[in-house]
């Protein structure tokens, strides 16, 4: 069984402030909050209608949806990737549009993906994938990045010979291991996962689900999980929301949700569980 | 009455000679549904193109073993090549990438019949309509005229399975035919599936990894990992009552509403042929594993006339559910 | 409980992309062959590839395994001589455009500006549409025919800026159309999430996906390249004589095609191995069979 070993995160900091508990001191407030946000692309309909959600730091939200909902244009808007025809979207109460390429904010929210082999660089190995990030963002030395960088893989589980793998020699569960680490390099306050099990097989699925989960409850980071998958969702998070077409239908505590929703449409995608 | 339509006896799959797959032992008879659950380096879609004689694109050829559609000997390179389309179709893994984004979907279709000699008499073009109709696509005078893109996923979908029914195949192999779906598609296609095996009176094999999928639409279940079946039997007997540690172990993974407590993944990964172990695939990852069962390959054990399982502790194992089987 | 990197790999469902091997092996091969010979041969054989050896036209022999040229100059000796100005003057006029072209093509593509994109791409179509040989004889015209830069013979200098002015295009409108296609990938995303900057976003994650394509084209470059320069005689341009170049040997052979094919025929012959060895190379690089593997 997989699970994050309790370590200290002293020493931890990759942008080398010290922290009193290794965590980026100047952010506060909530990690996310979307303000009545609209978006299109080009002139055609609005893929995201007049969307308000607030994320609290170390929340864990679900954002539900079948294809066309706009769920993966929400999570861009979120992350910032995305500027929103109207309203706005602030993370730790500035909004994207101020946050610099540089600024440390712009590292508070990471991102894991849905495919896990193109989401790394092909050209580099797994430990030199999040080593970079060390080097380059933290400014560590090459000795110390790579030290850092075997410790944190080590904690998601992947060590050894799969470090110097390439990711098209690693596994799909290996290859989103990588990808969960380089976004923990950064200390993230909050991580959006656009599905990030679906492409796995199912034994392989619960691993990373339990990492996840860990990550949460032991770091506090938070968890913005978008799936259409309605089991990950009740698994992993306390709140979600339900979307369709571009609008929230239904959003609140996910076992309520799920149990007993008040939307036909989200009666209508539990029904569709198999 | 059911009569067996397809009869593998110790089938053996090898590509440049690898074996990859072996020890299959699996019989579908008309009208039923077998499903066929794996995940990644199980052997499933190898034993699918096996079966519908697509495996001499990738190299791969029958090994060893017997293979029989009808009675009609399957094992040498090219006794497909009649009876594909006819006796046996099926429908890819990549069905959304598989339709020719420059073709018109009624050219799709018109091409298919008219190779395959199935316009019943009535020209291609009725024909194509006709099958539009029967999976469930209506105004098909409009999505005949239409290109594969201007179609959604579930739509597609529909498409390709017209396809693959425009000869009145006998045996139907849909590999992940709902994977890349939205759920509410999913449950249609399923839905369709079952209720064109039934009007046909075809069999189907459904392969997929999602045991939703499997649990609605097959009667049979044959569990396969490692290139080998772990266990076989009545889908909603294997479902509920699992006897392979794997099986086992895959239903206990799955995250399930209302779930509590951490998920149990199977720690580990499949091995890759190269370094398949000699004895029990499974063991290097079974928490009931011991040092026998690295001796030799388990040869299948019959539970209750009904299950197929092949782990040498089987009996031992249903005892510590505290149940007793024969 | 072993951690999961340590159990043996698992089997995947990704495609292998694998050169077709005995392909690239002959090719390398013949090229090595040429390469070696142009090397060797004038370093083991002194004799001058200027001087008069012997009377003109003599068919080939032991002594002189290629024969005689219209004035009495030994054939094999010119050859390699000439094969290594040839095939110098190839890679020259490739690895300039190789390199500046594969770096502006990519700078444009990651840029996203639409105005650089568009000035970008109308200054390639401009020089893409001009006709290369014309522009190279124009250049000629202009720098003289008879300049000259040691090392350098006569004639070298204008083929290679004509050539370095005009072939970035290619590589340049390559590594745009490859860079589109990278940028669109979630590791180049994740990049951006992270924090990193421009610079090293282009050198580490974009260029290394844009040499491959690039790289490849350059190979057969080279060739076309050893083509052009060996027709330029032919236009009444190119390497001057008496610098032995194939093609100056090539032309001046054929005024006596019927009466000693040897010349021209023993040169074409081994410009005809080293581009046989070059397209092998080529195609086996390019070509991925990609097969289904187990799933």
């Amino acid at each position: 069984m997989m699970e994050v070993s309790h370590q200290s995160r002293h020493g931890e900091n990759p942008t080398g402030h010290e922290g009193s508990h290794g965590t980026e001191a100047p952010f506060r407030g909530d990690a996310l909050v979307a303000s009545d946000v609209t978006f299109s692309y080009g002139s055609g309909p609005s893929v995201v209608n007049n969307i308000s959600l607030t994320v609290p730091q170390g929340a864990a939200i679900g954002i539900v949806g079948e294809s066309g909902s706009g769920k993966t244009t929400l999570a861009s808007l979120l992350i910032g990737m995305l500027k929103p025809n109207s309203g706005t979207v602030t993370v730790h109460g500035r909004p994207w549009d101020t946050v610099g390429r540089r600024d440390p904010l712009r590292r508070a929210v990471q991102m894991v993906f849905q495919n896990p082999y193109t989401a790394l660089n092909p050209r580099l190995t797994a430990l030199a994938t999040v080593a970079e990030v060390y080097k380059h963002v933290g400014g560590a030395t090459k000795s110390e990045s790579t030290e850092r960088a075997r410790d944190l893989l080590g904690r998601v589980g992947l060590s050894g010979v799969a470090l110097e793998k390439l990711p098209g020699n690693l596994s799909g569960g290996q290859c989103q291991r990588v990808g969960i680490a380089r976004a923990l390099a950064v200390e993230p306050s909050v991580i959006v996962a656009d599905e990030p099990t679906s492409a796995l097989d199912v034994s392989v699925q619960a691993q990373i689900l339990n990492l996840l989960n860990d990550l949460r409850q032991e770091q506090g980071i938070g968890l913005i999980l978008i799936s259409h998958d309605l089991n990950v969702v009740s698994y992993l998070t306390d709140t979600a929301i339900v979307m369709e077409r571009g609008n929230v239908v239904e959003q609140g505590d996910t076992n309520t949700l799920l149990k007993s929703p008040t939307h036909p449409y989200t009666q209508s995608l539990i029904d569709s569980i198999l | 009455m059911t009569q067996t339509l397809l009869h593998a006896s110790n089938l053996a799959i090898e590509i440049d000679g690898r074996e990859l797959v072996s020890n299959i032992d699996l019989t579908i008879d008309k009208g039923r549904a077998l499903g066929i659950v794996g995940e990644t380096g199980s052997g499933k879609s190898l034993t699918c193109r096996a079966f519908s004689g697509s495996l001499g694109s990738i190299g791969g050829r029958i090994s060893r073993g017997t293979l029989t559609l009808s009675g009609k000997d399957l094992v040498p390179p090219g006794a497909h090549a009649k009876l594909y389309g006819r006796a046996v179709s099926l429908i890819p893994q990549n069905s959304l990438s598989a339709l020719n984004p420059l073709m018109r979907i009624g050219t799709h279709l018109t091409e298919t019949i008219k190779a395959l000699n199935a316009d019943d008499g009535l020209g291609p073009k009725v024909r194509a309509a006709q099958l539009l109709d029967r999976v469930g696509l209506h105004d098909p005078e409009r999505i005949l005229r239409q290109y594969p893109h201007q179609l959604s996923g579930g739509m597609r979908q529909r498409i390709m399975i017209a396809l693959a029914i425009a000869g009145r195949p006998e045996l139907l192999i849909a590999d992940e035919p709902t994977t890349a779906l939205d759920v509410s598609v999913q449950k249609d296609i399923i839905e369709l599936l079952g209720r064109l095996t039934r009007e046909e009176n075809m069999a189907m094999i459904l392969v997929s990894h999602d045991l939703g999928v499997v649990s609605a639409a097959t009667q049979s279940v044959a569990v396969m990992y490692s290139g080998m079946i772990a266990e076989q039997g009545p889908t909603n007997t294997v479902l509920a009552t699992p006897r392979h540690p794997y099986t086992k172990a895959l239903l206990a993974a799955r995250p399930v509403m209302g779930h509590v407590g951490r998920l149990i993944g199977i720690p580990g990964a499949p091995a890759s042929p190269d370094a398949w172990p000699g004895g029990c695939r499974f063991a290097p990852r079974c928490r009931f594993a011991q040092s026998a069962c690295n001796d030799a390959v388990p040869a299948p054990v019959t539970i209750n006339e009904e299950q197929n399982v092949a782990c040498r502790r089987v009996h031992e194992i249903a005892a510590l559910d505290g149940v007793n089987v024969r | 409980m072993a951690a999961v990197a340590e159990l043996p790999g698992s089997v995947s469902v990704r495609p292998q992309i694998r050169p077709r091997r005995l392909e690239l092996r002959v090719g390398i091969g013949l090229v090595l062959a040429v390469v070696l010979a142009c090397v060797l041969i004038p370093i083991l054989n002194s004799t001058d590839p200027n001087a008069l050896v012997g009377s003109p036209l003599q068919p080939p022999s032991s002594k002189h395994p290629f024969g005689t040229d219209t004035v009495g100059r030994d054939v094999f000796v010119r050859v390699f001589h000439a094969g290594r100005l040839d095939i110098v003057l190839a890679a020259l006029g490739v690895l300039v455009p190789l390199v500046s072209g594969t770096v502006i093509g990519t700078l444009v593509g990651a840029s996203r500006s639409r105005a650089v994109d568009a000035i970008a791409m109308r200054v390639t179509d401009a020089l893409i549409a001009f006709p290369f040989t014309i522009l190279v004889l124009v250049i000629v015209l202009v720098i003289g025919a008879d300049t000259q830069i040691p090392p350098l013979p006569a004639g070298a200098p204008s083929i290679l800026a004509a050539v370095w002015l005009v072939n970035w295009t290619i590589y340049a409108r390559l590594a745009r159309a490859r860079t589109h296609v990278i940028r669109q990938e979630d590791f180049v995303a994740a990049t951006r999430l992270l924090g990193f900057s421009r610079v090293r976003i282009l050198t580490r994650h974009l260029l290394p996906s844009v040499w491959p394509t690039t790289a490849t084209y350059a190979v057969s470059d080279a060739l076309l390249l050893v083509s052009l320069i060996a027709a330029l005689p032919f236009l009444g341009a190119g390497i001057q004589p008496p610098t032995a170049e194939w093609g100056n040997i090539m032309y001046e052979g054929r005024g006596v095609l019927s009466q000693a094919w040897w010349i021209s025929l023993s040169t074409a012959g081994v410009v005809l191995v080293f581009g046989t060895g070059v397209m092998m190379v080529v195609d086996s690089l390019v070509s991925n069979p990609r097969r289904a593997r187990l799933s």
